[in-house]
C-alpha cells in the first residue's frame, strides 16, 4: 500500500523500538500537536547540481532496442536488435527549473540483413559515429509528497555520423535508389524506438531516486498492546517544480516539514499537554557541509521544538519506561556493585546485569557542542533507575537510583539520524537497595559508570531516523542555534 | 561406590517465644540454646520482659482480624501460631529445597554457608533439628559440599535427596528412611560432569535426578534400577537450542514419566522434556518461536495438579508476567498471574516490578493452584493463590525488614500453604536466613 510505504520513514523517525501494527488514522491530528517546519531535508548546493546526476545510475546500461522489418520498394532490412550503451552524461536545471539531462550513446557495429525477393541476403554493417540524446523533465510534487515526472519538452536525439556499409555493393544492385534514404530511416526508426525506451528508464529512475529524499509525507497509527501513537509529516508549502522542491538559500536548499506527534497516555506517564510550540523560520545557513565523495550530501535539520515534542511523545507513549534484562555487565568492571555502593560489594553476584529506567517527566532538551560535534542533551527530572544482578542466584533488583538523570545523545556514523546515548550522569542521587531496606546508601565513585552502562544499555537502539546504511552515513553533525544537523552521505561515488 | 551413614546431629532443643497483637504479630523462635540452667533462666527473664514491654499496649484480638498465618485465641486473646523463623538455624545459601514430612512436619536441604555443609533442618511446630548430610560439620573433612542439591519426599515418609560435592564436583544421592540416612556417589556421572542445577522426583517410586550436564551441554538424567544400579542419559533438545538453567532445575513426577522444564536461550523459548516409557520428547512449549512473541521460560516451575495433569509456571520477561498452563479438557489452558504493575506513591503513574525470578508452585487438596513469585523489585515474596473464578490473589508475605529470595511452597494436607523463603544477611555475601510462613486463608494479603 502506498501510504504504508510513505510513512515508512515518518515512523521511523519517531519511535525506535516500538511494534505493533500500521494502521491508517482515524481522523486528522489535532493542530495543538504540530509542529510546524519542525524538520527540514537540506542539500548542498553542490550537490542539488548533482542530483539528476543520480541518473547515471543509467550509465553504463545497455538498451536493448528492437529494430523492427524496413520495408522498401526493391527489399527489405531484416529486423533485429542493438544493443544501444548509455555513457555518462550531464544535467542541469534551467532557468525554468527543467531538469535537462543530456546523454552521450553509441551502438556497437550491428550486422543487418538485406533481403530481396529471390535473390541470397546480402549483409550489411550500420554503426552510429556519434549520437547524443536530450531530455528534459519537470519534477512536481504535491503536499502528500507524491512526487511525479514528467517531459518538460519533447527528447531529441542528434546522430552524427551514422554509417551503413555495403561491402558487397548490394544496394547498388537493387532499385533500392540510393542508400542514403535507407540510412535515414534506419535512423529514424532507430532513434524514435531507444527516445522512447531510454524516457522511460530516465523517469523511472528519477522516480525512484528523488522520493527517497522527499517521501516524508503520510500519516499513520502506530498500535501496539500497549499503546498507540498517531503521526503525520507534511511539506510546509506545495510545489509544482523542482524550484519549489529545493528551495534555494544560498548554498544550499531545504525543504520544510509540519510533524505532528499524539499519542495515548502510557500508565507510565503522566497526562501532561506536549511543550508550546512557534512556527519557525528557515534554517540559517550551516557551517560548510563535510567534504566526503559521496554522490550526495543532504542534511536532516531537527529543530529544537520538534525534538522536545518527539521527546514528550515519547516519554507520554511509554517508551522511556524500558528496560534491559541483561547485558550491562559487559560495560562495566566485575567490581561494579562496590563500586557504585560499597555496601552493595558482597551481596552481589556475577552474571547478568540488567536495568529499568522511569522518568520521571518529559526530557527537558537542549543542544550543545560535544567532542566536536552536536548532540542533545536530555535533563528528567524525578526519575528512576534500577539495577538488577544476580544475588546468590537469584535475579534481584539490587540498586536504586532516584535523582535528575542527564543523557547526551548523539548520532553514530553508520545508523543514520539515530540518536543514541553516549554520555550519561545523575545530579542529585539518592540509592537505595531492596537488599538493605530501609537503608541510604552512600554512592561510590564507580556510581556515574552505572548509570552509563544502564543507560547506554536500556536505549542502545537509539532515537530518531534509520537510514540504513547505503544512504545514512552520518558525515557530520552541527547544531546552529536551536536547530541540530545531521549531514548524511549517500551511496558513495 | 562408596556408602556412608551419616551422622545425624541433634544440637537444639528450641524454645519458642510469641508476642502477639491483634494486628501484627512479632514472633521468635529461639534456639541453639545452652542447656545451661542459670542462662537459661536470665534468658528467659529477658523474654518475659521484651513480652511485657513489646505487648504492653495489646488489646483483645477477633477472630478474623488477625494476620494471615496466625490466628486469635479466645483465651489469651492474642494471635498466636504462625510463622517459625528459625534464627539459630544454619544460614543458607544458593538452592534449598522444603519437603513435606508425615504429620504436618517438614524438612529443609540447603548448604549451610558458615559450615561449608549440607545441612538438613527438620521443623514440626516449634521445634526444629538440624542435622549434617555433607561437607566438614559432618565429618567430611574440608572442602565445601552441597551449595547444590535438591529433595523429593516419598508417600511414605522416605526422603531422597541429591547433591553435588563442590571439592571433587561429584554428584551424591542420599536417601533417608526411618530417620537414618545413606549416602551414594553416582559414579556413573564422571566427576566435573554434573554442575550448578540439580532436581529429583519420583517415577514409579525409584529416584529420578537430573542435572545441568558440563560436557554434553543441556540437563542429562540419572535413573536407578531396581538393583541400585545408576544409569545416566543425555536429555535431546531441538535443533540449535542452547539451554540455559536459572534458579532451581525444575522437574516432576507423574503417573506416566517425568517432566522436565528447561529455558533456550537461543529463541528465548520455554522448553518442555517428558520422559515416557518410549523415551524423551521435547517441546517448545512458550516464548518466541510458537508464535508468542515472548521471551518466556527463565525461570520456569513444574507441578502437578490432582489429577496428574501437568502445572507450568514461568517468567515471561518481554512482558514482564508470570504465567501458569494447565491442562483443561485436553486443552492448555494459560494465565496471567501477576504482571508487576504497581501505582506509584502520590504520584498519577504507574510501574512495573520485575517478578518472577524466582517462582515455586504447590496444589492445595481442594485442587487450587498456589504459586510463589519472587518480587525481584522489593526483594519480597509474593503468594498467589487461585480463587474460585480461577483468577489469582496475591499476598505479600511479611517482612523483618530484610530482602527475601528463593520461595518455596508445600501445600499441606491441612489446607495450609507452606511458604518458606530465605532473609538476605545485609551483612553476609548472599546467604540468609530461612524463614517459613503459614497461610491459613491463601489468597489474603497479611
Amino acid at each position: 500500500m502506498r501510504w504504508r510505504r510513505k510513512i515508512r520513514l515518518i515512523w521511523a523517525l519517531v519511535l525506535v523500538g516500538c511494534t505493533g501494527a500500521l494502521l491508517p488514522l482515524d481522523a486528522p491530528i489535532d493542530p495543538d500537536f504540530w509542529v510546524e517546519r519542525g524538520a527540514w531535508v537540506v542539500l548542498t548546493n553542490q550537490d542539488l547540481q548533482q542530483l539528476p546526476a543520480a541518473t547515471r545510475l543509467a550509465a553504463g546500461k545497455q538498451f536493448a532496442v528492437s529494430v523492427p522489418p524496413v520495408k522498401l520498394e526493391s527489399g527489405q532490412l531484416a529486423g533485429t536488435t542493438l544493443n544501444v550503451s548509455v555513457l555518462q552524461g550531464q544535467a542541469s536545471i534551467s532557468a525554468t527549473q527543467d531538469l535537462t539531462l543530456t546523454f552521450p550513446v553509441t551502438a556497437p557495429v550491428t550486422s543487418l540483413a538485406w533481403e530481396v525477393p529471390n535473390q541470397a541476403a546480402c549483409a550489411l554493417q550500420w554503426q552510429w559515429q556519434g549520437a547524443s540524446l536530450e531530455m528534459s523533465f519537470r519534477l512536481a510534487r504535491d503536499l502528500s509528497g507524491k512526487v511525479d515526472v514528467t517531459l518538460a519538452t519533447a527528447p531529441t536525439l542528434q546522430a552524427n555520423q551514422a554509417a551503413l556499409n555495403d561491402p558487397s555493393n548490394c544496394l547498388m544492385q537493387t532499385a533500392v535508389g540510393s542508400e542514403g534514404s535507407l540510412e535515414k530511416q534506419l535512423s529514424d526508426i532507430i532513434a524514435s524506438t531507444l527516445t522512447a525506451s531510454y524516457v522511460n528508464a530516465a523517469r523511472s529512475i528519477l522516480l525512484t531516486v528523488v522520493p527517497i529524499d522527499y517521501e516524508f509525507s503520510g500519516s499513520a497509527q502506530l498500535s501496539s498492546d500497549a499503546s498507540t501513537l498517531d503521526l503525520a509529516a507534511r511539506f510546509s508549502k506545495p510545489t509544482d517544480n523542482i524550484a519549489s522542491l529545493l528551495r534555494h538559500n544560498g548554498s544550499y536548499a531545504a525543504t520544510a516539514l509540519d510533524v505532528a506527534m499524539n499519542t495515548q497516555c502510557h500508565p507510565c506517564a503522566e497526562d501532561v499537554p506536549p511543550p508550546k510550540q512557534k512556527v519557525k523560520a528557515l534554517p540559517v545557513q550551516p557551517a560548510t557541509p563535510p567534504v566526503t565523495s559521496a554522490v550526495l550530501r543532504r542534511a536532516v535539520v531537527f529543530d529544537k521544538a520538534l525534538l522536545a515534542h518527539m521527546a514528550w511523545a515519547m516519554t507520554r507513549n511509554g517508551q522511556l519506561c524500558s528496560r534491559v534484562s541483561a547485558g550491562i555487565e559487559s560495560l562495566l568492571p566485575t567490581s561494579w556493585a562496590a563500586d557504585a555502593a560499597p555496601s552493595l560489594g558482597a551481596l552481589v553476584g556475577t552474571g547478568p546485569v540488567g536495568a529499568s529506567f522511569w522518568p520521571g517527566q518529559s526530557p527537558t532538551i537542549r543542544l550543545i557542542n560535544r567532542d566536536e560535534a552536536a548532540a542533545v542533551e536530555w535533563t528528567i527530572e524525578d526519575s528512576l533507575l534500577e539495577v538488577s544482578a544476580p544475588v546468590a542466584g537469584v535475579e534481584l533488583v539490587v540498586l536504586r537510583i532516584e535523582g535528575s538523570f542527564r543523557l547526551t545523545l548523539a548520532p553514530k556514523v553508520s545508523t543514520g539520524a539515530v540518536l543514541h546515548v553516549v554520555d550519561a550522569t545523575v545530579d542529585s542521587a539518592v540509592l537505595s537497595s531492596p537488599l538493605v531496606p530501609g537503608a541510604d546508601l552512600s554512592a561510590g565513585g564507580g556510581l556515574v559508570a552505572v548509570v552509563q552502562a544502564a543507560l547506554r544499555g536500556i536505549f542502545f537502539n537509539g532515537f530518531g531516523l534509520s537510514t540504513g546504511p547505503s544512504n545514512g552515513v552520518v558525515v557530520g553533525s552541527t547544531h546552529l542555534a536551536d536547530q541540530l544537523w545531521i549531514w548524511l552521505a549517500g551511496g558513495s561515488s | 561406590m562408596s556408602m556412608i551413614d551419616a551422622m545425624i546431629v541433634s544440637r537444639f532443643d528450641p524454645i519458642l517465644m510469641i508476642c502477639a497483637q491483634p494486628r501484627e504479630a512479632c514472633i521468635g523462635l529461639i534456639g541453639s540454646l545452652p542447656r545451661f540452667a542459670l542462662a537459661r533462666c536470665a534468658l528467659w527473664l529477658v523474654l518475659v520482659l521484651m513480652v511485657l514491654s513489646g505487648c504492653s499496649q495489646n488489646s483483645k484480638c477477633e477472630i478474623g482480624l488477625c494476620p494471615i498465618g496466625t490466628e486469635c485465641d479466645s483465651g489469651s486473646g492474642k494471635c498466636v501460631e504462625i510463622t517459625a523463623k528459625a534464627p539459630n538455624a544454619p544460614k543458607l545459601r544458593g538452592a534449598y529445597a522444603v519437603v513435606a514430612l508425615p504429620g504436618l512436619s517438614r524438612a529443609f536441604l540447603g548448604y549451610a554457608s558458615a559450615e561449608q555443609s549440607l545441612v538438613w533442618i527438620e521443623q514440626q511446630g516449634a521445634k526444629i533439628k538440624t542435622q549434617f548430610i555433607a561437607g566438614p560439620a559432618a565429618g567430611d573433612g574440608p572442602g565445601p559440599q552441597g551449595q547444590v542439591c535438591a529433595a523429593v519426599a516419598a508417600a511414605n515418609g522416605d526422603v531422597h535427596i541429591v547433591w553435588i560435592s563442590d571439592k571433587e564436583q561429584t554428584l551424591w544421592y542420599g536417601l533417608r528412611t526411618q530417620g537414618r540416612w545413606k549416602r551414594t556417589r553416582i559414579d556413573a556421572v564422571p566427576p566435573k560432569r554434573a554442575a550448578r542445577h540439580v532436581a529429583i522426583t519420583l517415577f514409579q517410586g525409584a529416584p529420578l535426578i537430573a542435572f545441568e550436564d558440563e560436557i554434553n551441554g543441556g540437563v542429562s538424567v540419572v535413573t536407578r534400577d531396581d538393583k541400585g544400579v545408576f544409569s545416566v542419559e543425555t536429555v535431546p533438545l531441538p535443533t540449535g537450542a542452547n539451554v540455559v538453567l536459572q534458579g532451581d532445575l525444575s522437574l516432576v513426577g507423574g503417573l506416566s514419566g517425568v517432566t522436565l522444564g528447561m529455558y533456550d536461550a537461543i529463541e528465548g523459548d520455554l522448553l518442555l522434556a517428558s520422559r515416557s516409557s518410549t523415551g524423551w520428547k521435547t517441546a517448545r512449549f512458550a516464548g518466541n518461536e510458537p508464535n508468542m512473541g515472548s521471551d518466556a521460560g527463565l525461570p520456569v516451575v513444574l507441578g502437578r495438579d490432582l489429577a496428574g495433569g501437568l502445572l507450568v509456571a514461568w517468567r515471561d520477561r518481554t512482558r514482564n508476567e508470570v504465567m501458569l498452563a494447565r491442562s483443561v479438557g485436553g486443552k492448555v489452558q494459560k494465565s496471567v498471574i501477576t504482571d508487576g504493575l504497581y501505582a506509584v506513591e502520590n504520584r498519577q503513574i504507574s510501574r512495573r516490578k520485575i517478578v518472577g525470578t524466582a517462582l515455586a508452585i504447590a496444589v492445595l487438596p481442594n485442587g487450587r493452584s498456589v504459586v510463589a513469585v519472587q518480587d525481584a523489585s522489593q526483594a519480597r515474596i509474593v503468594v498467589a493463590t487461585e480463587q474460585a473464578n480461577g483468577q489469582f490473589k496475591a499476598a505479600i508475605m511479611p517482612t523483618s525488614d530484610r530482602a527475601q529470595f528463593r520461595p518455596k511452597l508445600i501445600g499441606q494436607v491441612d489446607g495450609t500453604v507452606l511458604v518458606s523463603w530465605l532473609e538476605i544477611d545485609p551483612n553476609g555475601s548472599g546467604e540468609g536466613r530461612l524463614t517459613t510462613w503459614i497461610l491459613t486463608q491463601p489468597g489474603e494479603s497479611p
